[in-house]
């Protein structure tokens, strides 16, 4: 027999069904009473919203984390002229504020003027105004150090900013070097030093034959320490004497930036009277600054 | 009338509705009892504790699903559940119990379910018998037995192919 033929003697068979009191069922049957509807339509969908929330709450916790990590600064670049500020920088390499160190970069710098906070826009900012206010010339320096944990990025920073004023170096053909100072230690003490400049102290600290106290060493400028560091008299023509605010003191009784430097004049007696009397007169004659190229 | 609206007017109140559900569903619903029990006796218990149901749980039909399927999976649960018991309580070989009432003017027919009911396994004999004499689809024979329609459709090859090497073995 075919296997169509057994389907079909099956299915052709006359089937009888077996004749049940159905009237009777349906009237003997207990309806159930109509169960009441929610009426919080959403509990139906109460496993959804919840995983709904917490895949939120994950999603918004990972994303605020990640975006308060890439907005806190993890670096600071120092930058020593002789205004010295220091520039707050995130992973993301976004500058969060510049700080002023000292009275010079009081007022010099605004963040809000860069046109955005990106670190190659705020170091041509930065560089823009060194030079527009006279502080990038071949006699001066630049120094650039930084702290933070991680060195490769503090390395990058500081190359960022070198890669800008070497630009700026070449298009306004000025020969004014910078000076990095890598893996410098910073102490929380110190807050309006730069660790470059920190370091320079402690190296003239160091010297047998030093004989100024760290407090005066502070108020000193980069220039300064680094002819200190070199044994040489802090000279009139250096660059922290070539001032181009011309803030100073007509009498000459301060250095044009406002600092002392007692030691240097009372152990290096032939640049007190000499100094003094050529910085004032520079200042008097060049009252731009630009006097002592 | 639409079984699914037949429904509807239980859930409605009109209790007497379910008469037309019953001669809409009747012979698939005493097939399904009839192919897990073999008794036509037991088959007509199910099928009366089967439209007790329909009115007692007319709440749990969802509407806009397949209102056979949802009858049938209880007829197919009350058997099931019949079955168990009757195992339980009675130790018996149930492949030489063959209950052919149902075909009773059909003598090749019954031969047939015999022939099935002995070399079949117990889920081969119970689609081969729904698909047949309960004129099933196989669609809602496997939403029934909850299986896959693919799977349905092969115990159902697999079935006829069975038999009909066993039909041909009796013949010689």
């Amino acid at each position: 027999m075919k296997k169509f033929e057994i389907e079909n003697k099956l299915k052709s068979s006359n089937v009888y069904t077996p004749e049940i009191n159905i009237l009777n069922i349906a009237s003997r049957a207990v309806m159930p009473t109509k169960p009441k509807k929610s009426k919080l339509w959403w509990t139906k969908y109460k496993g959804a919203m919840v995983a709904a929330i917490i895949i939120l709450m994950v999603v918004v916790g990972a994303t605020s984390g990640i975006s308060v990590y890439n907005n806190t600064p993890q670096t600071e670049l120092y930058i020593d002229v002789n205004p010295s500020i220091k520039l707050m920088v995130t992973p993301t390499n976004k500058v969060t504020d510049i700080v002023a160190l000292n009275d010079d970069a009081e007022g010099l710098f605004d963040l809000g003027k860069a046109e955005d906070n990106s670190l190659e826009s705020v170091s041509e900012y930065i560089i823009d105004i060194l030079s527009v206010n006279g502080y990038m010339s071949d006699g001066n320096e630049l120094y650039i150090s930084t702290t933070g944990n991680n060195q490769d990025k503090a390395a990058k920073v500081m190359n960022t900013f070198q890669e800008k004023f070497n630009n700026k170096n070449e298009t306004a053909n000025i020969n004014m070097p910078i000076h990095r100072m890598e893996n410098c230690q910073k102490r929380e003490e110190y807050q309006k030093i730069s660790p470059a400049k920190m370091q320079l102290i402690n190296q003239i600290l160091a010297e047998e034959d030093n004989t100024y106290t760290e407090d005066e060493l502070e108020t000193m400028s980069m220039s300064n320490l680094r002819i200190l560091l070199n044994h040489d008299p802090i000279s009139p023509n250096s660059p922290d004497n070539n001032q181009p605010n011309g803030n100073q003191e007509p009498n000459g009784q301060q250095q044009p930036n406002g600092q002392q430097e007692p030691k240097g004049q009372q152990s290096d007696g032939q640049t007190e009277s000499d100094g003094q009397q050529q910085t004032n007169g520079q200042q008097s004659n060049n009252g731009n600054g630009q006097g002592a190229k | 009338m639409d079984l699914e609206k037949l429904l509807q007017k239980i859930r409605n109140g009109d209790r007497y509705a379910l008469v037309e559900v019953y001669n809409q569903t009747k012979r698939t619903v005493f097939s399904i009892a009839k192919s897990i029990l073999n008794s036509t006796q037991d088959a007509e218990d199910v099928m009366q504790e089967t439209y007790i149901k329909v009115i007692e749980k007319i709440y749990t039909y969802r509407i806009g699903t397949s209102p056979q399927a949802w009858i049938y999976k209880i007829a197919h649960n009350l058997a099931l559940d019949i079955y168990r018991k009757r195992k339980r309580l009675v130790a018996f070989d149930e492949k030489y119990i063959t209950d052919t009432a149902e075909i009773k003017d059909n003598f090749e027919a019954q031969e047939i379910l015999r022939v099935a009911k002995s070399c079949l396994s117990k889920e081969e004999y119970k689609v081969l018998y729904l698909h047949t004499i309960g004129d099933m689809q196989h669609s809602m024979i496997a939403k029934t037995i909850g299986k896959s329609y693919a799977t349905t459709r092969w115990i159902y090859a697999k079935a006829l192919k069975n038999v009909q090497n066993h039909l041909e073995k009796e013949d010689k």
